[in-house]
């Protein structure tokens, strides 16, 4: 089973989303809670615990709801803000943020859109039409990984169909696509797939579909006209990337035709001081520790400047090379 | 000094270290408390009921015999907080939670037993009431009193602890279960015999020392040389799947020592090789910088980059003793591309 426990908070037990979770997850222990917050971080609980004890949090999402993304986040020009309807993820990479962000693994699923939706509305509202507003799903969490559970994804396509000068990216690992190809292919709606090279899915993306089903389930997305948005990254290096980036690529023109490609991020492996210290203690085996990393600019842990650049311009020649267009690469959270 | 091989068994009651105490050979210590006992293998304290009491007494013989213990064994009774605990089960720890009147503590503790899959958590009260053991049930499907200051003193020593919980009753029921006391002979020697079962795992886990010099004779290294040897052994047999040696043998250390007859400086160019095989990008990347650098270098200047070359800077000095070295320098200073050298740290090379 999935989830060991679920926590709802009284104030949503009535909502339908809510009770859609609740249907799609049959037999599972259900305890009502006044404030996730009562359980969720109150205790620092390991990590590693997501592969035996997960327990689900379902709730409403307070405070800020939708938050300006630092700078180089997505293509340049643009505003960009992300929004959180979740917390947590059901995959395991070695190399995920949250591990050091949250201090704890269980998944939080807020379920108050309407909010989230009045927010992303007020923001748009504040550009002037003539601008492209992003709209990003999947700093905290999966977008798609859950959305059969979730339910939202409906209300999201609805939201966004009113706005027009707006785009909503979904980020994503997963393979579970049916929810999204139940739905119209709309021009500023992107589900934006995250991929390395084969070996290093499988070496460092525990738990998440393979390369070959992410590039099938991206082929089947573009196939009903969606449109796809790639990010390389994080970007490990070996001393055959290219080689491996070249294969890649290939991989990824064949199931997508580089028109229905929106843009391509190019992010070079990087951590928090906390991420990696928790991804030290959680991997101790990882292949990824053989690298040396050093501070960098930003406090971030990362491969010395010269050589994250030089990854990062090699990998976009091969883009470039393999015929997708300048304007759509770009290079995230760098400083070139 | 002592060898640091001996485990402390900590338990709050002593009708539950009643089985090891008598078959274990143990002599009572001459302490500041009463309730510590010493055999050829382990230490034994009785802590007496409560988080205060195991945190101090605990902590105070870690401090005491800091030179001999390795490790740390809680073994006692705790009760169910979940309908999946069972009864007169006993559980391996994997973490252990605390309650302070009400709140749970953020810090917890996880034990050295990997394959473990339950938590315990350490409550302030006896849990009678049902809603308490509502309430912690939250965090953790089984409650004692004393885990977490036994845990909290392991990670003051940096100490590795397990702790083994037999369940013998279901918290919240209104009131103590009334036999536990008549039943604590029968639940000590389910505890020995659980925790002797355990034994060969405790053993190796014990037995690692401190690793030998991982190059070969004819090497000088100094304590914090060795360390650096170790670390960086220690990222190559991930990066290359070999053993140490295996890596050893790819700087070849035989070619080294014939080459250098000082063997501190045979060190030093052992760490320099084994740092390009970690790092063969930055490897190729010094090459190239210090060749560029090289028609200031030839004259005695000193060619510095940023820190992990961060920015373009460059920190170039040299002690001039007489006008034709001046000169000479000049010429050198009009030879160094620099703009190569911005392009170079800018990624755009041929590594």
């Amino acid at each position: 089973m999935l989830f060991q426990k679920i926590f709802i908070e009284q104030q949503v037990a009535g909502r339908p989303q809510t009770h859609h979770i609740l249907e799609n997850l049959p037999g599972i222990s259900v305890q009502y809670i006044d404030k996730i917050e009562d359980i969720f971080e109150r205790a620092k609980k390991p990590y590693l615990q997501k592969r035996t004890s997960l327990n689900l949090f379902i709730g409403r999402k307070e405070g800020q709801l939708v938050k300006l993304a630092p700078d180089a986040y997505g293509l340049e020009g643009d505003p960009h803000y992300y929004f959180i309807h979740a917390y947590n993820c059901i995959y395991e990479c070695e190399y995920c943020y949250l591990q050091g962000y949250f201090q704890s693994p269980d998944i939080v699923i807020f379920v108050n859109h309407d909010e989230i939706a009045d927010e992303i509305k007020k923001h748009v509202s504040q550009h002037s039409n003539a601008e492209t507003v992003w709209f990003h799903a999947g700093e905290f969490s999966d977008s798609l990984a859950l959305s059969q559970i979730t339910g939202e994804l409906p209300f999201y396509w609805e939201l966004f169909q009113q706005l027009p000068s707006a785009k909503l990216e979904l980020r994503t690992k997963s393979v579970n696509v049916k929810p999204v190809l139940a739905l119209q292919p709309l021009d500023n709606i992107i589900i934006s797939y995250s991929l390395s090279p084969a070996d290093a899915v499988k070496n460092l993306d525990r738990k998440t579909p393979s390369l070959t089903a992410r590039l099938s389930a991206m082929e089947k997305l573009a196939a009903a006209g969606f449109k796809i948005g790639l990010h390389f990254d994080p970007i490990v290096y070996s001393e055959d990337f290219t080689t491996q980036y070249t294969a890649l690529l290939s991989g990824v023109l064949q199931a997508v035709p580089e028109s229905q490609i929106e843009y391509i991020s190019l992010g070079v492996v990087r951590f928090s001081r906390q991420s990696f210290a928790e991804f030290s203690r959680n991997y101790p085996e990882s292949e990824l520790l053989a690298a040396e990393f050093v501070k960098s600019f930003d406090d971030k842990i990362r491969y010395i400047r010269p050589q994250r650049l030089y990854m990062l311009k090699s990998i976009r020649s091969l883009c470039e090379n393999a015929g997708i267009s300048a304007h759509k690469i770009y290079l995230c959270m760098e400083n070139e | 000094m002592a060898d640091k091989s001996k485990t402390l068994l900590s338990f709050a009651h002593r009708g539950e270290a009643q089985t090891f105490l008598k078959n274990g050979k143990y002599s009572a210590v001459e302490f500041a408390f009463d309730g510590v006992y010493e055999s050829e293998q382990t230490f034994l304290v009785i802590t007496g009921e409560g988080i205060q009491n195991a945190t101090e007494k605990v902590t105070a013989v870690c401090a005491a015999f800091r030179a001999q213990i390795s490790q740390v064994v809680n073994i006692g009774i705790a009760a169910s907080l979940q309908d999946h605990i069972r009864l007169n089960e006993i559980y391996s720890v994997r973490t252990a939670y605390a309650e302070h009147y009400g709140k749970v503590a953020f810090k917890t503790f996880t034990s050295d037993d990997t394959t473990s899959q339950i938590d315990c958590l350490t409550a302030a009260e006896r849990v009678l009431q049902k809603s308490y053991s509502d309430t912690l049930s939250a965090f953790a499907p089984i409650v004692d009193r004393e885990l977490w200051g036994c845990a909290s003193a392991c990670a003051l020593f940096k100490l590795p602890f397990r702790s083994y919980k037999l369940i013998s009753d279901i918290a919240g029921d209104g009131e103590l279960c009334p036999n536990i006391k008549e039943r604590a002979l029968d639940f000590s020697e389910r505890l020995y015999q659980y925790y002797l079962s355990t034994l060969p795992d405790i053993d190796a886990r014990t037995s690692s020392n401190d690793a030998p010099s991982l190059l070969p004779d004819g090497f000088y290294q100094t304590t914090s040389q060795k360390r650096q040897v170790q670390s960086l052994l220690k990222s190559l047999s991930l990066k290359y799947k070999a053993t140490p040696a295996e890596i050893v043998a790819k700087i070849n250390p035989g070619a080294i020592i014939s080459n250098e007859n000082n063997p501190k400086k045979r060190t030093a160019i052992a760490i320099n090789a084994l740092h390009d095989l970690r790092n063969p990008f930055n490897a190729r990347l010094k090459a190239q910088l210090a060749k560029l650098c090289q028609p200031l270098t030839e004259q005695g200047g000193r060619v510095q980059f940023a820190r992990d070359y961060e920015d373009d800077a460059v920190d170039i000095s040299i002690k001039i003793q007489n006008p034709r070295q001046l000169a000479s320098f000049k010429k050198s200073l009009e030879e160094f591309d620099y703009p190569e050298i911005i392009k170079i740290l800018n990624g755009e090379t041929d590594s």
